[in-house]
């Protein structure tokens, strides 16, 4: 493509609002063109076009833009330089002389600076010291953008001679704040390359390492230069306020815009250059043009600046020098923790505070907020440090002061979340500064500090308590705010209990715990403010009582007891939140009643070890749940919600208070029995629950002997047996029935705590009685479970579901008697019978998991001719193509030998299967591509050669087979690793340690003999992998070693030089 | 908005490791140059850091034996051993605690040194 004008049509019918149907072919036929050798003459021509359309000029830009990207030659990138610059400039000057109207679009010059500022990194980068650019120096693009705009006699022919003095060329300060005072468009052009170069530095820097050169030549020349400009741009805003207060400085934006970007770029600089950049002059003026404002309360700049101050607080707060922090200070708080020095310019903080709160600018005083908190965690240690101890005097009353103002603002007068932030955002000081106290050396304590540190958190929780009362939450849901809002403020309730929890370190029981429960126990609610105090407190007091154990703790209880109406206040917000949850009610309603019913019974479920402790106090909790969910009919969201909360609760209480129950049992058994049938309204959730709730109580019954557990679980399988054969064509039924078996199977496990001599002593009778099991329990429930499964048996959730309940005993923590408590061999029975009739992809899974409990659990009972029997039964047999062909079930297959070998490996190794099929298969399967697979057939190698559980007769046997298996073992294990994927790199890496470790001499010959046969021209990384393997230890090394090899035989880049974690 | 460069550790996630293993393949493919990838990475690093930073609000709180722990070049790493993992934001879930043998956390400095 010669032609231009081919090219200029070419582009244009690119950016038609309809492109034509062969635009990729378009695309790709001037994307050659960029990248040819003719490309630069191309974007050239494209700019120099005259009357060109702004696409032409921007395609013409972007041409130079690939030209610099593909190119690696100096003259070409020389060439670059000045035409990219002479464009710019003839722009630029066209745009000063023209104004918008007539000039290039902004974004064609802004695609120019871009160009321009990558050819400055390129030229000043480390790699061009010493390559081919080096001849090239450039280190001020602003200024020679400066020189070339304002230069007199650049016409197209004078352009070589001109240009080859202006790189060159400096400017001094004089000079450049003419230059930029000589048109209001050549200062907003100036600034918006300095900022275009920031931009694109700060981009520049994340993809490269040891760019510290240009951050030099930046520091050297180009902050100097830039500095002056918006250091002066600076103070003409200031000036120009003070000429007329009511009229803004039209480039003021342009100012701030450049100002942030260079303190990012600086925030980013400063730990990789050398050279300081100090930005104290810069920051000075903006604070002065922060507390400008008018006589009627106009603040024309503190938003921007307060931007500005935000993210230096937030990223890097030493920036600014300890006389400005100092004076910041004064500013933001009108004290100073430190020192005596006035602190006048307050009074704009509190002029700008009640003109964001009068006007109702929240987004903006939720920015001051941040910036203002920030900047008070920099000295959170310091401050604790005074306050609390010897180590550092401070001013006593300025620090009591300054403590105030913390204390006021934290206690901000509107709305947290919907219109304030500050106490929102002060949580996280008053954490730290709390972290720091409970941190500090008690012997550098001054003698007052325990009391003051009381005092002082003992406010901040009375200041927060109020502020995360639901009534806020009504309050963000009244204004109709999106959802958003009430998570933040979820998130701050949140925030609020973190902070409880570590002032809990400080006020202890006596000063937190007993109050918040005795001011709950006190209230005598008659409004919705009262309920609302309630519940902050029950929200603040379920999290200090979690972590405690009340039968632990006789003070707390006793509290606890002393004060009736706090059970009857918890139970009140259960009450409440169920009589307010009709839909009808609104969904204001709707929402504070499951935070209601939430914060009511999670309360209850934390205080059951105290609630049981009194029968009656126990009965009216229970009576409250009982009354509450039968109003649950899962009619909406938050109708199930507030179920599921009940239902948690109630699990909760039967768990902790089996014995205390027992006289709840027929209730239970009645109420269990209603849910079970297919009319019930209740979920599935709460019917499983409810099935365990019985459980647990019929556990408890172990101490009156097993014939009573019997008795009750006949009628409970007996019930669920007769709604199964009833709705047995109900599948969600029917999984739900089975869930609930198995929720009664998992609550009968006997409890690993709480066991007393009564109940010690039936355990031994409990147990034959369940081994004769005279109610036949156990063949009842097999015989449901193949009943159902005669019709399910190709549904996996059924399959899994009777699996999980033929091994509910073994799955126990504890052994102990178990009305499923099923013999080997009826489980072996079990799955030999479901293994022959089942879909392997569907039921295999679960009867392995079965198998594995039972391998583990009968370890002892069986030979290894039992286990080979087993393995082919189950993987080979019928199933061995399912098996080989399906990657989910090879994994499986080796999960299962891999679980063999950590639980008695002889009963593997010693079968006639291990030699014949399990050692030469696993070794194919080290080739396969799916990373389960490779993760199992790995970690089984591993074990195979690293295994802590081989007896003597194991460890000679598996010896000498791997040592017959080394060479093939190991071809393979590379052979795979060279065409893995790098992120599966790990688990051969982690394999090929463990057989150096325990191989040494062997390996060495194995890896001799398979690496030369994988990449023979690789002979380097070879042995720097060989050599690299046997001396490493550590697993992250031996992975780079690998790395390092792979990389190197896949021709892929090497790793880079420095990572960051 | 931060400007100081960006960990790599997020390449080890998921995500990360699936992205690198594609790049690896367009490379071997031949379809784009080593240094597209690595800017690629680059930016990887830097948008994940920025989401989890701006864009996340979930919360979760862990409890176990904190087995090992150490702090070295500026990263934490801990070691918390029979670990029970609570997740927020998820109050619809039934049962909302993960139980795992062993959790390690890796924690690196989001902001620079020196600052306090």
């Amino acid at each position: 493509m010669n032609d231009l004008q081919q090219a200029v049509h070419l582009i244009e019918s690119l950016y038609l609002p309809q492109p034509p149907s062969n635009v990729n072919e378009i695309q790709q036929q001037l994307q050659a063109v960029q990248r040819s050798d003719h490309g630069l003459e191309l974007g050239n021509q494209l700019l120099s076009q005259e009357m060109g359309s702004p696409n032409i000029e921007y395609f013409g830009a972007l041409t130079l833009a690939v030209q610099f990207h593909t190119t690696n030659s100096t003259e070409i990138l020389a060439e670059l330089l000045k035409l990219n610059m002479l464009h710019l400039s003839q722009r630029a000057r066209l745009h000063i002389t023209n104004g918008r109207q007539n000039g290039s679009p902004m974004l064609v010059i802004k695609k120019l600076m871009s160009n321009a500022a990558q050819i400055f990194f390129r030229v000043n980068s480390a790699d061009a010291l010493n390559g081919p650019h080096a001849v090239l120096e450039w280190n001020n693009p602003l200024e020679t953008f400066c020189t070339l705009v304002s230069h007199p006699a650049l016409s197209p022919d004078s352009a070589n001679e001109v240009f080859a003095h202006v790189l060159s060329e400096k400017i001094s300060y004089d000079h450049l704040i003419s230059l930029i005072n000589s048109s209001p468009d050549f200062n907003a052009l100036a600034l918006l390359f300095s900022e275009v170069i920031m931009e694109d530095l700060k981009k520049h820097q994340s993809s490269k390492v040891g760019i510290s050169r240009l951050h030099g030549v930046v520091h050297d020349h180009l902050y100097i230069s830039s500095t002056s400009i918006i250091n002066y741009n600076l103070q003409q805003i200031a000036l120009a306020f003070h000429n007329n207060p009511r009229e803004r400085a039209p480039f003021a934006d342009s100012v701030f815009q450049c100002a942030i970007a260079w303190v990012n770029y600086t925030i980013m600089a400063r730990s990789k250059s050398q050279g300081h950049m100090d930005l104290s002059e810069m920051f000075e003026i903006l604070i002065q043009l922060m507390c400008l404002h008018d006589s009627a309360n106009h603040f024309p700049f503190s938003e921007n600046v307060i931007a500005i101050l935000g993210e230096v607080f937030a990223n890097d707060p030493t920036m600014l020098s300890y006389e400005l922090r100092s004076n910041v200070e004064g500013i933001f708080l009108g004290v100073h923790k430190s020192s005596d020095n006035g602190a006048d310019s307050h009074q704009w903080m509190l002029q700008y505070m009640n003109h964001l709160v009068v006007d109702e600018m929240y987004e903006e005083l939720k920015e001051l907020a941040l910036c203002v908190v920030d900047f008070l965690q920099i000295s959170n240690l310091d401050v604790c440090n005074k306050l609390f101890t010897t180590v550092s005097n401070g001013n006593a009353g300025n620090l009591d002061q300054y403590i105030k103002v913390l204390l006021q603002m934290t206690n901000f007068t509107l709305t947290p979340v919907l219109e304030e932030f500050f106490s929102v955002r002060m949580v996280d000081f008053w954490l730290d500064l709390c972290d720091g106290y409970n941190n500090l050396v008690r012997d550098t304590f001054k003698p007052e500090t325990p009391e003051l540190a009381a005092h002082l958190f003992g406010q901040v929780v009375q200041i927060y308590l109020p502020k995360i009362q639901l009534s806020i939450k009504q309050k963000i849901v009244q204004e109709g705010e999106d959802e958003t809002l009430l998570h933040e403020f979820d998130d701050f309730r949140n925030a609020v209990l973190d902070l409880m929890e570590s002032m809990w370190a400080v006020l202890g029981n006596e000063k937190l715990t007993n109050i918040l429960i005795s001011s709950i126990g006190q209230l005598t609610p008659s409004s919705g403010d009262d309920l609302f105090q309630i519940e902050a407190m029950c929200f603040c007091l379920d999290k200090l009582l979690t972590d405690m154990t009340l039968s632990g703790s006789p003070v707390v209880c006793g509290t606890l007891e002393a004060n009736q109406g706090f059970l009857t206040n918890v139970l009140l917000l259960i009450q409440t939140g169920c009589q307010q949850k009709g839909a009808s009610n609104g969904k204001e309603a709707q929402i504070l009643s499951c935070d209601f019913v939430k914060t009511g019974s999670s309360m209850l479920a934390t205080a059951a070890d105290f609630i049981k402790s009194d029968s009656h106090r126990l009965r009216s909790c229970m009576d409250v749940l009982f009354g509450s969910l039968e109003t649950c009919a899962n009619a909406d969201a938050a109708d199930s919600k507030i179920e599921l909360s009940l239902t948690r609760c109630t699990t909760k209480m039967c768990e902790t208070s089996r014995a205390e129950l027992a006289s709840y049992l027929p209730t239970f058994l009645t109420i269990q029995k209603a849910m079970m049938h297919r009319s019930s309204k209740v979920s599935a959730y709460t019917k499983q629950k409810f099935t365990c709730c019985v459980g647990y109580l019929i556990q408890d019954c172990l101490r009156d002997g097993p014939a009573r557990q019997a008795e009750y679980l006949s009628r409970v399988i007996g019930t669920i047996r007769n709604e199964i054969l009833e709705c047995i064509s109900d599948r969600d039924h029917v999984l739900c029935l089975l869930h609930c078996v198995s929720e009664l199977g998992g609550a009968l496990a006997v409890p690993t705590e709480g066991a007393d001599d009564q109940y010690a002593a039936q355990l031994v009778q409990s147990n034959e009685y369940w081994v004769a099991d005279p109610p036949q329990l156990r063949a009842t429930t097999l015989d449901l479970l193949e009943r159902v499964l005669a019709q399910y048996a190709s549904d996996s959730e059924f399959v899994e579901r009777a699996c999980l309940i033929m091994g509910s005993q073994l799955a126990a923590t504890e052994e102990g008697p178990h009305f499923l408590g099923y013999s080997m061999q009826e489980l072996l029975d079990f799955l030999l019978k479901r293994n022959g009739a089942c879909e392997p992809a569907v039921a295999l899974p679960y009867l392995s998991y079965l198998l594995e409990l039972v391998v583990r659990r009968y370890a002892s009972s069986l030979a290894p001719s039992d286990l080979d029997y087993l393995f082919g039964e189950f993987f080979l047999g019928s199933h061995r193509a399912a098996v080989a062909s399906d990657p989910d079930l090879t994994q499986l297959m080796i999960n299962f030998v891999s679980s063999v070998l950590e639980t008695r490996p002889g009963l593997i190794v010693h079968g006639e299967r291990w030699p014949t099929f399990i050692l030469p298969e696993f070794v194919h399967a080290l080739g396969v591509k799916e990373r389960f697979t490779i993760a199992a057939v790995t970690k089984f190698w591993t074990k195979v050669v690293n295994n802590k559980r081989f007896s003597r007769a194991d460890e000679v046997a598996v010896r000498a087979q791997v040592c017959e298996l080394g060479p093939q073992l190991v071809a393979h294990t590379l052979q795979a690793l060279l065409h893995a994927q790098r992120s599966d790199l790990a688990c051969y890496s982690d394999f090929l340690r463990a057989l150096v470790a325990r191989y040494p001499l062997q390996s060495r010959q194995w890896l001799e003999q398979a690496l030369p046969e994988l990449a023979a021209h690789q002979l380097r990384a070879h042995q720097v992998l060989m050599e690299k393997l046997f001396v490493t230890r550590g697993s992250r090394a031996a992975t780079n070693a690998v790395l390092e090899w792979w990389l190197a035989c896949n021709g892929l880049p090497p790793l880079a030089g420095a990572t960051a974690a | 908005m931060s400007t100081s460069g960006y960990y790599e550790l997020y390449r080890r996630s998921t995500v990360g490791a699936t992205l690198v293993d594609a790049l690896d393949t367009l490379i071997s493919d031949g379809r784009i140059e080593a240094s597209l990838a690595m800017k690629v990475l680059g930016t990887f690093d830097r948008v994940v850091a920025e989401t989890l930073k701006d864009k996340t609000q979930s919360k979760l709180t862990f409890k176990g034996h904190l087995d090992t722990y150490r702090f070295c070049d500026d990263v934490w790493t801990f070691i918390i051993k029979n670990c029970s993992v609570k997740l927020e934001q998820t109050e619809d879930a039934q049962g909302n605690t993960v139980v795992v043998d062993k959790v390690r956390i890796v924690a690196c400095n989001s902001k620079k040194t020196g600052e306090q």
